[in-house]
């Protein structure tokens, strides 16, 4: 509960804060797209595997955080995990939470899973990796290293890779349930004809596509373009109610 | 001309052409000389015939619907996996278009695009600006597919070159005043 | 049949309309002369004259509907003429700050100003909003106007008998007439798009007024902007169907239509259909939902239907083997629809959306609406006009015509129609002030429509000289 509302909270300030958004932001979600991923090695649990190992078995969204973030992390981990339960695609995909912090050990990022009580959830892989430099040029994904608070200055960002080891979708920012079923559809080789970019478009966005109902519900924005109509045919009515009868009263 | 141009230019002017001589002919039957005398005065049951008419019309155009509407061009190949990828980037008046995404912060990469023919391509198409259009003319100068480059989005166009030989990009969306002039190029081998 | 005074500002409305149709063409001459290559226009000249073109024509025949629909309501229900001249003056200060906004200052958006472009400032500074206000002028003149006559309808009419819903029951004691059925159904699709107009206007200024720093959704906005631009174009010529409905029996001293289940059926569906028709301006957005592209087509070719099967039916049916008295009115009414109908196959294959992708803002779209609007709107209001001029002095209308003005209104408005369709068949864009050299055949087809529009501008001049020269004698001698 407590949770939920500090997350709406958050939803909306972010939300608030991206219509300032310029548009030299806009086009990182399509940095890197179609290129293949670095196949670098990353530990889990101890065991050390190349990234391949796991987007041949099945397409993966990577997730990258640190753990002694103070920010964004963990409430994207957090929606992400709760938009999951949401979505029932019968589609395959893993999501593997790297850490970008060389201080992050392993046992940090079990300490993580627990946190989200995933540490038994198979489709949840946490992991860390010595080849931070090289994922984050592969990815796109920007930190910077802000030596007042401690912290990493970044973006929060999913990338998702199908089974041949391409990169076929970015998000960055949190992201709704439409976007994240679309991530999950595109890296199943589901094709999606046109995105919307963040930041330029936060405020008033007409329609959500939904690919797991194939349908789309309609946002904030097709309310607003339906608003004239109907006040048309509320105002209609109004009047012929308000002159009813006096036809018969006048003949 | 292509043969999709031709044929919808020969329907218009059919169409024409029948709609003219109707007109012309219902009028004719309305002029006094061919009126007087004859002892007609105008159309038998209308009503059944206005039905029929209906009917013809509610057919032809269901017909035509089912016949065009799965063609629409939005999942054009879209369960192959394209053999290029081609990111463009519109602007107040100019077409970049590059194999890499750009890196944000930056202008867009721009270089000269060569694309395999007859293996599926595809363009991701946005606009850093205002409101642009993608329009691809073949090696004919004839306009073959499109889409609109919009702020805010990414449009995704699939398609598969056939003839090798240079293309066209237009921008087909009123942008200002070089808008004429808004025009790049790609090669198919 | 009217007062004085209703007379006079009528006749000053024809005159002033007749006076901005001609300096129009002219512009449309000037920009096919352009794209010809026959003369040269900068480039930022010849967009200001499309937008003031675009503009004006839009905005003069929507008015001349109005006017129409205005004088012809008097027969059924009580207007006042104060909404008419509230009408009037609004639109002449919306007129005048659009010519401003244009030709002072440098404004050439379009006449659709598609958002972000009139943000995007390639002018003065002051030019877009005064454009936008302009824009705001109108519509809350046209808005008012079009409440105002909804009003004095209700007034007479209940709901149901205002849409015609009592003949879908066996029995009915009222009679609706078509033309109060038409005008309401039209009057609703107004005041929708103009509300539309207003909501699209605000958010323009909002943006304005924040310095930029609350950007909107481009395809929201591109979705207002069509629902306002191609409702509004399309209106107009539902105002000159009301009045056909009104007049033609009447010129052709036939009895009148009466009303019945599928004429009040048909306008009904077209009142629907025609809000949802606009989505196939957004065929090309690959990012607009797919149900509304499908329902985009599906509206378009619907739209179509009833008013098609029932008008075009009707005047068929009606001159059909019936001696007809015929002069210029009820002529131009069946040449008229004969234009709406052309016009609207070619509507009907451009919002085809297979055929859309090659067809989308090419000049096929001018030369759908341009037959729609020139040959057949255009052709209505003035048969009105003709009309009108007469009923003035309770006189009907001499039977002459001129076989010679039909004839060049013919050749000249259809080849110059046909120019357009073969450039959208050519692959030519529409809104090029000038063709790349591989379009070539886009100034060359460019120059034979000018030419015919030459010839249309002579026939239109022709047509009108009876109607100019007694609209100036009513209004001077009321005034002396
Ligand atoms: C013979 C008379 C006319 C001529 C020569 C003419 C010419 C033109 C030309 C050359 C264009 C620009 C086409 C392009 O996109 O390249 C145009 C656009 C337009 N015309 Fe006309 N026109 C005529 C009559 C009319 C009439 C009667 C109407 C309406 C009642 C009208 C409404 C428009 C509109 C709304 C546009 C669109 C402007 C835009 O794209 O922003 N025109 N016309
Ligand atoms: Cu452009």
């Amino acid at each position: 509960m407590y949770k939920n509302i500090f997350l709406c909270f958050f939803l909306i300030l972010t939300r608030s804060l991206s219509w300032g958004l310029d548009g030299k932001e806009a086009l990182s979600e399509e940095e890197n797209i179609y290129q293949k991923i670095a196949n670098v090695a990353i530990t889990v649990k101890g065991k050390e595997y190349p990234l391949s190992a796991f987007y041949s078995k099945s397409p993966i969204i990577i997730a990258q955080v640190f753990t002694r973030c103070t920010g964004i992390c963990m409430p994207f981990l957090l929606q992400l995990k709760t938009n999951l339960q949401f979505i029932q695609t019968g589609k395959s995909y893993k999501i593997l939470v790297l850490s970008f912090d060389p201080r992050d050990s392993e046992s940090d990022m079990q300490q993580l899973a627990e946190t989200f009580s995933l540490q038994n959830d198979s489709n949840w892989i946490f992991a860390t990796t010595d080849e931070i430099e090289t994922l984050n040029n592969s990815t796109g994904f920007r930190a910077l290293w802000d030596s007042s608070s401690l912290q990493y200055s970044h973006e929060a960002l999913l990338t998702g890779i199908n089974s041949e080891g391409i990169i076929k979708k970015k998000l960055i920012g949190m992201k709704n349930r439409e976007a994240i079923s679309n991530l999950i559809s595109e890296i199943n080789h589901g094709f999606i004809p046109s995105y919307s970019i963040p930041g330029q478009n936060s405020m008033l966005n007409c329609f959500n596509y939904d690919p797991v109902s194939g349908k789309n519900k309609p946002g904030i924005g097709f309310l607003i373009m339906a608003v004239p109509a109907l006040a048309t045919f509320l105002l209609v009515l109004l009047l012929g109610y308000l002159s009813k009868g006096l036809y018969h009263r006048r003949t | 001309m292509n043969p999709q141009h031709l044929n919808i230019l020969i329907l218009f002017i059919v169409m024409l052409i029948i709609i003219v001589g109707v007109f012309v002919y219902v009028y004719r039957t309305s002029l006094p000389r061919n009126t007087e005398g004859s002892g007609q005065s105008g159309l038998s049951n209308p009503n059944q015939k206005r039905f029929l008419f209906f009917v013809i019309l509610a057919a032809v155009l269901v017909i035509l619907l089912t016949a065009t509407l799965p063609k629409t061009p939005y999942y054009y190949f879209a369960n192959e996996e394209p053999a290029k990828v081609v990111f463009v980037v519109a602007r107040q008046f100019s077409f970049a278009m590059s194999y890499q995404s750009g890196k944000p912060g930056t202008p867009p990469p721009n270089e000269a695009i060569e694309l395999p023919a007859g293996k599926t391509v595809e363009f991701r198409v946005t606009s850093n600006d205002v409101n642009h259009g993608f329009a691809i003319y073949d090696t004919q100068n004839q306009l073959i597919v499109q889409t609109q480059a919009m702020p805010g989005y990414v449009n995704r166009l699939r398609w598969k070159f056939e003839q090798p030989g240079h293309y066209s990009i237009r921008c087909l969306e009123f942008c200002g005043a070089a808008h004429a002039f808004m025009e790049s190029s790609f090669l198919v081998k | 049949m009217a007062e004085l005074k209703h007379k006079r500002v009528l006749s000053l409305w024809i005159l002033t309309v007749f006076l901005l149709f001609v300096a129009s063409i002219i512009m449309g001459i000037l920009m096919r002369l352009t794209q010809g290559n026959a003369m040269k226009m900068d480039v930022s000249g010849f967009f200001e004259i499309m937008t003031v073109h675009g503009a004006t024509m839009i905005g003069i025949w929507f008015v001349a509907g109005m006017a129409s629909v205005h004088y012809l309501l008097h027969r059924y229900v009580r207007v006042t003429t104060w909404i008419n001249l509230f009408a009037m003056v609004f639109t002449v200060i919306g007129v005048v700050m659009l010519w401003c906004a244009a030709f002072i200052g440098k404004f050439h958006a379009g006449w659709t100003f598609l958002y972000p472009l009139p943000l995007f400032v390639a002018w003065k500074h002051w030019a877009t909003p005064v454009f936008l206000s302009a824009l705001g002028v109108l519509s809350v003149g046209w808005l008012v106007w079009s409440v105002g006559m909804l009003v004095a309808i209700f007034k007479k009419y209940t709901l149901q008998q205002a849409f015609g819903w009592q003949y879908f029951k066996k029995v009915h004691q009222v009679d609706t007439p078509p033309f109060i059925l038409i005008t309401v159904v039209t009057l609703i699709g107004i005041v929708a798009c103009l509300l539309t107009a207003l909501l699209l206007l605000g958010l323009f200024f909002s943006e304005i007024a924040s310095g930029n720093k609350l950007v909107h959704d481009a395809l929201l906005m591109k979705n207002l902007t069509y629902f306002f631009g191609h409702t509004v174009a399309n209106e107009i010529l539902y105002l000159c169907l009301a009045t056909l409905y009104e007049l033609l029996p009447e010129v052709s001293g036939r009895p009148k239509w009466k009303n019945s289940w599928y004429i009040a059926l048909a306008w009904n569906a077209t009142m629907i259909f025609i809000l949802f028709a606009f989505f196939h301006h957004m065929y090309m957005d690959f990012v607009q939902p797919e149900a509304m592209q499908v329902i985009g087509q599906l509206a378009s070719y619907f739209a179509s239907l009833p008013a098609v099967a029932v008008t075009l039916f009707s005047v068929l049916a009606f001159v059909f083997k019936n001696s007809i008295r015929w002069t210029t009115t009820n002529l131009l009414f069946f040449l008229g629809t004969m234009g709406w109908i052309i016009g609207g196959v070619g509507a009907v294959i451009d919002s085809t959306i297979s055929a859309n992708v090659f067809l989308h803002n090419s000049l096929w779209v001018p030369a759908h609406f341009h037959t729609y609007l020139a040959m057949g709107s255009v052709l209505m209001s003035l048969a009105f006009f003709n009309w009108v001029v007469f009923d003035f002095y309770n006189q009907s209308e001499p039977e002459k015509i001129s076989r010679l003005q039909i004839i060049l209104l013919l050749i000249g408005g259809f080849g110059f129609l046909l120019m357009f369709y073969l450039g959208g068949a050519y692959s030519i864009p529409r809104r090029f002030n000038v063709y790349p050299s591989q379009l070539s055949i886009g100034s060359a087809l460019a120059l034979a429509a000018a030419a015919f529009a030459v010839v249309y501008l002579i026939a239109i001049i022709l047509i009108n000289i009876r109607i100019v020269k007694r609209c100036i004698k009513i209004f001077s001698s009321a005034s002396s």
